[in-house]
């Protein structure tokens, strides 16, 4: 496939946050201010680009051949795992402003779906290490469109003037919604296969 | 099987090293009193001290833009622990607790509609003010109760919520929840309370509820701790708390509770409670009504006695 094609499918038609609904987490958790959710969309670029390499390499390289591909669930999980720690303790030392900004929700990266989805899908599709590189890059600009996007949205709705009863989580999960129904129009750009 | 094992056990060891090299890499020095913070933290994170969690207030508290005070459920004893860790002199500070302040239970404040929403105080309140005809009591749906991490709530059999005193480690989150604005904090060796919050002048209150402050000011005679707003009688807590139980039994519309006579939580529900203490207000304002009018006998007495002396000396 194109790699093109692929970036784009990541990115767009089959955004993870808005199309596929993984990592909703921290979507929605990360989203209140446009520093962090910059800085979280950096981290998940990070974790998605290092664990899409090594669960790659560790599956064509030593699932494959050993006949253990029943694995592989459990072996992505640790390398993610293992991934986001090394990254918690990277942001700690280069940023430590970024890391409390962060808070909780780095090494929450750990159970994030869209990391793990990433690393599963690209065995499924059957990509080869160039291809993996370019869709992990597509699926982490996916996820920071995303994000920002999201992050934008609710700096406004601060200042908006809310019912009441819609202030909150409310608004911002049907922000989402219509979001996600937004990124649907992106589906017209999926190659005809 | 031995693929298996050899495989999970290669990966672990290989991600095992590379977070050892990691941690050596990227090693941050924590300062050492943080670390001392973080070992006697009570670990409850419920941010009471305004902190996002324990970690957050150890924190605040090294770089000293925290008081050693902040935390309410550690209280005094870990305020002097602190102290301890940070070197400085902590003022330890009366511990205090929530207190809902609505004594209009079911059968006192009637509702005035049926509501079938969400079982949230939050939502009921949004519709028209509620579904009891006082739109400040206590709706009893307990959102308060939910929020509480120290499982210190309840609700009573007439449809209200108490706070257990004991277990209240001060943390204001009920406060912050509730929408009518109702949770008040008192200090724990208080014992008497206004139960009412509501404002309005007495018609409009007696309207709605008939436990509810009027603002006649019976009380303030009583003890000059409660002062009246608006027509709202309100317990100077700052000032003192020595207030005696004269002023509970002044009030004839039984909105002041005093704990060292009741319960608060079968305050007025209990029909034997409600009777004991209404047995106890009429003999009080029987003999102080005696008392005014010995002492206004004695008064006139007194004057006549004057009168007759002046007549004798012209």
């Amino acid at each position: 496939m194109n790699i093109l094609v692929i970036v784009l499918l990541a990115m767009l038609t089959e955004n993870y946050v808005l199309s596929k609904f993984l990592g909703i987490c921290p979507f929605l958790g990360v989203s209140r201010r446009m520093g962090t959710a910059a800085g979280m969309a950096m981290a998940v670029l990070f974790v998605m680009l290092v664990a899409s390499l090594l669960t790659y390499t560790l599956s064509t390289w030593v699932l494959d051949p050993f006949e253990a591909t029943y694995l592989q669930t459990i072996v992505f999980i640790i390398v993610i795992a293992s991934t986001v720690q090394l990254t918690e303790m990277a942001i700690q030392k280069l940023s430590p402003s970024l890391y409390e900004a962060l808070g909780i929700f780095l090494p929450l990266i750990t159970t994030n779906c869209a990391v793990l989805g990433l690393a599963v899908l690209n065995i499924d599709k059957g990509f080869n290490l160039l291809e993996v590189l370019f869709n992990a890059i597509g699926a982490a600009a996916g996820f920071a469109i995303a994000l920002l996007l999201f992050a934008g949205l609710r700096e406004k709705m601060d200042t908006a003037n809310v019912p009441e009863s819609f202030k909150g989580a409310a608004i911002a999960f049907v922000t989402a919604g219509i979001l996600s129904l937004a990124f649907m129009g992106f589906s017209g750009l999926a190659p005809a296969n | 099987m031995i693929t298996a094992l050899l495989v999970l056990c290669g990966v672990g060891l290989v991600m095992a090293i590379l977070l050892a090299i990691g941690r050596k890499a990227f090693a941050v020095e924590v300062d050492r009193k943080l670390e001392l913070l973080m070992d006697i933290m009570p670990g409850a994170n419920c941010g009471g001290c305004g902190f996002p969690g324990c970690s957050g207030y150890a924190n605040a508290l090294v770089q000293g833009s925290a008081s050693p005070t902040a935390c309410p459920p550690g209280g005094d004893d870990l305020a002097a622990e602190i102290g301890k860790i940070l070197g400085v002199d902590v003022e330890t500070s009366e511990p205090m607790v929530a207190l809902v302040a609505c004594a209009g239970g079911d059968d006192a404040s009637p509702k005035r509609s049926v509501y079938s929403g969400i079982s949230d105080c939050k939502a009921a309140h949004v519709v028209a003010g509620g579904f009891k005809s006082c739109t400040h009591g206590c709706l009893g749906l307990g959102s308060c109760i939910d929020v509480c991490a120290f499982d210190a709530m309840y609700k009573t059999e007439n449809g209200l919520v108490r706070v257990d005193p004991d277990k209240c480690t001060g943390c204001k989150k009920c406060v912050a929840t509730c929408p009518r604005g109702i949770i008040k904090m008192v200090p724990k060796k208080a014992t008497v309370h206004v139960l009412c919050t509501n404002p309005d002048k007495a018609k409009a209150v007696k309207a709605v509820c008939s436990v509810g402050c009027t603002g006649c000011k019976l009380c303030v005679k009583q003890s000059k701790l409660i002062k009246v707003q608006e027509a709202l009688a309100v317990v100077d807590y700052d000032s003192g708390t020595e207030i005696p139980d004269t002023a509970a039994l002044a009030c004839p519309q039984a909105a002041i509770f005093d704990s060292r006579e009741y319960a608060l939580t079968d305050w007025l529900s209990n029909k034997s409670t409600r009777d004991t203490f209404e047995k106890r207000a009429d003999e009080w304002k029987t003999a102080e009504k005696k008392r005014k009018a010995e002492a206004k006998a004695k008064a006139t007495a007194k004057a006549d006695a004057q009168k007759a002396n002046k007549g004798v000396e012209s």
